[in-house]
């Protein structure tokens, strides 16, 4: 890949996959960490990058899957961290952290916490479709392109998500 | 107001409040940081070429290993036939028993 094309591909992308990263892992320096594994990843595939999606959605993939290896990660880590001493090469893993969003505003922090706290307890699939439709404001067909499913699948990814994630507010506001 | 009527409330500030969300901007060094793990991914990383000379050569050097293996495996069982063979025309004793025959 041309260095210029680098450039440009990171100039382009670079605040989508920051955002993605951090609404994701809401916390800087994660996001930050996941953010480079993203573009040095970008630079590496993209001769391999067959074109048959828009770049954009490409990156927006490789972006969701390196969230969710950091999540898995730091899972491993909570739950086995004399292994996480000794796994070399991987020392920026960090075991979870509080909210650190700087794009949540200090009055909303608060129950953005509560929300961010039920979206996590999501499965995958569906923490994936309510963050890319509600924070990146991606229409169905992009979440499905995105995500490599029907339309018809992400409507009722989304409705099983939205029953979820109201079960889960309400459970966590009557501990 | 119903209860489920206030819950459904409840939940759409949820996602208005997701959707208030700034978006922000990634730092500036980021892009030095990401080029630089790029530098010294390409430092340390192989090219397909050399991958396959490299593979070539080791294969080369496991069969040389093998066929002169089996050559020597083959010479010894060719020498213990030899003085077998020996043994018997000459009638020579391959026992080590001296005293009892």
């Amino acid at each position: 890949m041309l260095e210029v094309e680098f450039n440009h591909i990171y100039h382009q992308h670079s605040k989508l996959v920051y955002n993605v990263c951090l609404n994701y892992l809401q916390n800087t320096s994660d996001a930050e960490e996941a953010c480079q594994n993203v573009f040095v990843k970008v630079y590496h595939k993209y001769d391999s990058f067959k074109q048959d999606s828009e770049v954009k959605t490409w990156i927006y993939r490789i972006a969701i899957n390196e969230c969710l290896d950091q999540i898995k990660a730091r899972k491993r880590n909570k739950r086995n961290p004399f292994l996480s001493i000794l796994s070399f090469g991987n020392e920026d893993v960090i075991v979870a952290k509080e909210l650190n969003h700087p794009g949540i505003i200090l009055e909303e922090k608060e129950s953005m916490e509560k929300i961010f706290k039920a979206l996590n307890e999501l499965s995958e699939n569906q923490k994936t479709a309510v963050l890319l439709k509600s924070m990146e404001g991606l229409s169905q067909k992009e979440i499905a392109a995105v995500m490599n499913l029907s339309e018809k699948a992400i409507e009722s990814l989304l409705s099983r998500a939205r029953a979820n994630l109201k079960i889960k507010l309400d459970d966590n506001e009557g501990k | 107001m119903s209860n489920q009527n206030q819950k459904s409330m409840k939940f759409d500030t949820h996602e208005e409040l997701l959707s208030r969300v700034q978006r922000v901007e990634p730092p500036a060094f980021l892009f030095t940081r990401i080029e630089q793990r790029i530098k010294n991914s390409l430092d340390y990383s192989f090219s397909r070429k050399q991958l396959a000379l490299v593979s070539i050569s080791l294969a080369i050097v496991l069969s040389i290993n093998v066929v002169a293996i089996s050559k020597y495996a083959n010479t010894v069982k060719q020498n213990a036939n030899s003085i077998e063979a020996l043994d018997n025309s000459m009638s020579l004793s391959t026992s080590n028993q001296l005293y009892n025959e």
